[in-house]
C-alpha cells in the first residue's frame, strides 16, 4: 500500500510532543465527556425509566392555551413580554419545559432567566424535578456541576481536542494508509496500545473532529461572536441570532400597547393543525410580547419524513389577527439556518433515528478507548532506562490515577441509575447526585490503591457488571415493572441494556488476558550495555513502520 | 519513544509560543473573520460559518506557532497580521 511522505524530523517531533502533552492533559476530561455524553444521547429515551410516576400518566386534552393561562396566573412573576419558550410534552417525555424570564425586582434591573417544568395534566409548576439521571449525566458531559468554571473548562477541552486531533493526524500521517486496519494483539504492549490508539483514532476521526468542533460551538460561541457583535453590530447580538434562527426575524415594537390576545392561540392551533399537522410534529412554542398588541408566537416543529436531514421547521403567527407571518420549511430554508441546524443535528444525533444514536453510542465508547490507550502509550513509551526510577514511578502513578478515575465512572453510572429509584422523594435530586459523586470518588480512590492496571480494570469491570445487573433488579422490586412484564418500551429496553452490559462486563473480565504489570520496569543493573541490546531488539520488532 | 527533546523549545521561548498560539491565534482568527465579514455580499454567510471555522483556524494557528524557530518572530507575525486584517476591516466597514 502507498506510503505517504512523512514530515522532517523537526516538525514531526514538534507535532508528536504537542500531541503527547495535549493528549495527556485532556485524556481524563475527554473520557468523562464522551462517556457521560454517550448516555446523554438517550436522555429522553430512558426518561420513562427514571421517573416511574410518568410511566402511567397519559396526556389527553393538552392545550397550549392552558399553559399560557397558568403562566399568567401562577405565583412566579414571569415577564411574558420577553421571550418565552415552551417545549411540549411527548409520550416518552411527558413534561412541559419552560424557559422564560422573570421580572427584575427593580425597574431596569438585569433580566433573570428561568427554566422549569410543568405537569401537562394538572398544569401545575413542578418546583423540584422528580428525577435526575438524564440531567446529571447531561450536565456532567460539560462539567456543569463545577460552578462558574465548568463550562469554560469543557469548552477549552473541546477547543484543544481539535488541536489534539489535528496533531494526531499529522503524527500518524506517514502510516495513515498502510496502517488503516492494523489493529491486532501482536507484539509488545506498547505496540498493541499504539495500534489500538491509531486505528480507533483513525476510524473515529470524523466523529471525534465533529464533536471537538461542535462542542466548542456550544461552549465557546461567545468568544467567536464577541468581536463581530461589538465591532460590526454595535453590541446587539440579536442581528446574529436573526442569521441563525428564523424566529428572530419577527418584528416587535417597543411602543406596542399592552393587550391580551392570548385567547387567539386556540384558533392558531386549529390553523396550524390544518396546514402543517399532517407533515410535522409540534415540538415547541416560542412567544414574545405575549401581553402586548403585537404578540407573536412561533411554532417549532420537525418533519415527519425520516429521510429529511434538515427536519426542523418554523411558522410564526401574530396572536391578534391569527395570521401566519413567516414560515421556514425544510424545502425553502436559508443557507445560514441550515448551517446552525446541521451543527445541532450532528451534535445531538437528532437525525436518522435510533440506529444513528446507537452508532454514536458505540463510537463514543471507541473514543474513550482511544483516550485510555493514549494514556497507556504515554506510560509505556517512558518505561525505559532513559528515565530515572522516580520519573518512571511518577508516570506509573499518573496512569493509575487516570485509569482509576476513568474506569470507575462505569460502575458509578450504574449506581446512579439504581439510586434514582431507591432514594425517596424528599430532597431526591440532591441525594441521588451525592450518592453518584461520592460513590465515583470512593470507587476511584479504591481503584487507585491497586498496584496494576489489570487489577484496576478487573475491579471496575466486576463492580460495573455487578451494579449493572442490579439496575433491572432495582427497577423490578421498586416499581414492579419487571422487564418481561412491562409494556413500556423505554422501561424494558433500559433494563435489558443494563442486563446485557452487566453480562458483557463479566464476560470481558473473565476472558480478557491482560498482563500482570505490578510496576515500572526496574532499572537494569549494568546500565548502558543492556539498554542498547533492548533498543536494537525493539527496533527489529517494528521495522521502520512505527515511529513511536 | 517520546519526542526527541533536541527539536523542542523550552523555558521563555515555549511560554511565548503558548501565548502566541492561544491569544495571538485568537486575535488573528478573529481579525481574519472580521475582514471577511466586512464584505456585505458574503457577510451573513461568513458570520454563520465562523461559528465553527473560527475554532478550526484558532487550533491550526496554535499549532503553527510551535513550528516557529523563534517565538518572538511568531508573536510579531501574528500581531502584525491581526493589525493588518483589523485595519483593513475598519477601513472596508465604512467604505463598503
Amino acid at each position: 500500500m502507498m506510503k505517504l511522505k512523512g514530515f522532517a524530523n523537526r516538525p514531526y517531533n514538534i507535532f508528536f510532543h504537542l500531541h503527547t502533552v495535549s493528549g495527556i492533559v485532556l485524556a481524563v476530561g475527554l473520557f468523562v465527556i464522551f462517556f457521560a455524553g454517550a448516555f446523554t444521547l438517550f436522555k429522553s429515551e430512558f426518561y420513562l425509566w427514571e421517573s416511574p410516576q410518568a410511566r402511567t400518566s397519559e396526556i389527553r386534552d393538552f392545550h397550549v392555551s392552558r399553559v399560557l393561562d397558568a403562566l399568567k396566573s401562577g405565583n412566579v412573576a414571569f415577564d411574558l413580554n420577553d421571550e418565552t419558550f415552551l417545549s411540549l410534552p411527548t409520550a416518552e417525555h411527558p413534561l412541559v419545559q419552560i424557559f422564560a424570564h422573570i421580572k427584575p425586582e427593580k425597574e431596569g434591573g438585569s433580566e433573570i432567566h428561568y427554566s422549569g417544568k410543568m405537569d401537562p395534566v394538572s398544569y401545575q409548576m413542578l418546583d423540584k424535578p422528580g428525577s435526575t439521571v438524564g440531567e446529571t449525566l447531561y450536565k456532567l458531559h460539560f462539567f456543569d456541576q463545577i460552578p462558574y468554571a465548568g463550562r469554560w473548562i469543557a469548552g477549552f477541552v473541546s477547543l484543544f481536542f481539535i488541536f489534539a486531533t489535528i496533531t494526531g493526524v499529522l503524527v500518524h500521517w506517514k502510516n495513515i494508509l498502510t496502517k488503516f486496519w492494523a489493529y491486532g494483539f501482536k507484539g509488545t504492549w506498547k505496540q498493541i496500545w499504539t495500534n489500538a490508539h491509531t486505528v480507533f483514532g483513525m476510524l473515529g476521526l470524523p466523529y471525534q473532529f465533529m464533536y471537538a468542533v461542535t462542542g466548542s460551538f456550544y461552549l465557546l460561541l461567545f468568544l467567536v461572536l464577541m468581536p463581530t457583535v461589538i465591532l460590526l453590530y454595535g453590541g446587539s447580538p440579536e442581528k446574529v441570532f436573526k442569521l441563525a434562527y428564523p424566529m428572530y426575524n419577527m418584528e416587535y415594537s417597543e411602543d406596542a400597547k399592552a393587550a391580551d390576545y392570548t385567547g387567539g392561540i386556540a384558533a392558531i392551533q386549529r390553523k396550524w393543525e390544518a396546514a402543517y399537522g399532517k407533515d410535522y410534529t409540534l415540538t415547541g412554542i416560542q412567544t414574545n410580547h405575549l401581553l402586548r398588541e403585537d404578540a407573536g408566537v412561533t411554532y417549532r416543529m420537525t418533519s415527519k419524513d425520516p429521510k429529511i436531514f434538515f427536519s426542523s421547521a418554523y411558522v410564526g403567527y401574530r396572536l391578534k389577527e391569527g395570521k401566519e407571518v413567516f414560515s421556514s420549511l425544510p424545502q425553502d430554508k436559508r443557507f445560514t439556518y441550515k448551517v446552525i441546524e446541521s451543527i445541532m443535528h450532528l451534535h445531538f444525533a437528532s437525525f436518522g433515528g435510533l440506529l444513528v444514536k446507537a452508532v454514536y453510542f458505540v463510537m463514543a465508547l471507541f473514543s474513550c478507548f482511544v483516550f485510555v490507550s493514549g494514556i497507556l502509550i504515554w506510560k509505556e513509551a517512558r518505561d525505559n532506562n532513559r528515565y530515572t526510577a522516580a520519573q518512571k514511578r511518577f508516570h506509573w502513578q499518573v496512569t493509575r490515577v487516570f485509569l482509576a478515575i476513568c474506569f470507575t465512572l462505569f460502575p458509578a453510572v450504574a449506581v446512579l441509575f439504581s439510586a434514582e429509584l431507591l432514594v425517596p422523594a424528599t430532597d431526591h435530586v440532591f441525594r441521588v447526585n451525592t450518592i453518584f459523586f461520592v460513590s465515583w470518588l470512593l470507587l476511584s480512590l479504591a481503584a487507585m490503591r491497586f498496584s496494576s492496571e489489570r487489577a484496576i480494570t478487573r475491579f471496575s469491570l466486576w463492580l460495573g457488571g455487578l451494579f449493572s445487573l442490579l439496575v433491572p433488579l432495582v427497577n423490578g422490586f421498586v416499581t414492579g415493572d419487571w422487564f418481561w412484564k412491562t409494556s413500556v418500551t423505554q422501561v424494558w429496553a433500559t433494563d435489558l441494556f443494563w442486563l446485557a452490559t452487566g453480562l458483557l462486563s463479566f464476560s470481558v473480565c473473565h476472558f480478557m488476558r491482560l498482563p500482570e504489570q505490578p510496576g515500572p520496569r526496574e532499572p537494569v543493573p549494568g546500565g548502558r550495555k543492556v539498554r542498547i541490546i533492548r533498543e536494537t531488539r525493539e527496533k527489529r520488532v517494528t521495522p521502520g513502520v512505527s515511529r513511536f | 519513544m517520546p519526542a526527541q527533546s533536541k527539536y523542542l523549545t523550552t523555558g521563555g521561548q515555549r511560554a511565548v509560543k503558548i501565548i502566541t498560539g492561544i491569544l495571538g491565534g485568537y486575535l488573528l482568527s478573529a481579525s481574519f473573520h472580521l475582514l471577511m465579514a466586512s464584505f456585505p455580499a458574503i457577510r451573513d454567510v461568513v458570520i454563520i460559518l465562523s461559528s465553527f471555522s473560527f475554532f478550526i483556524i484558532w487550533a491550526g494557528l496554535l499549532l503553527l506557532a510551535f513550528l516557529a524557530k523563534n517565538a518572538w518572530n511568531a508573536l510579531f507575525l501574528y500581531l502584525v497580521l491581526s493589525l493588518v486584517f483589523g485595519g483593513a476591516f475598519w477601513y472596508l466597514k465604512s467604505a463598503l
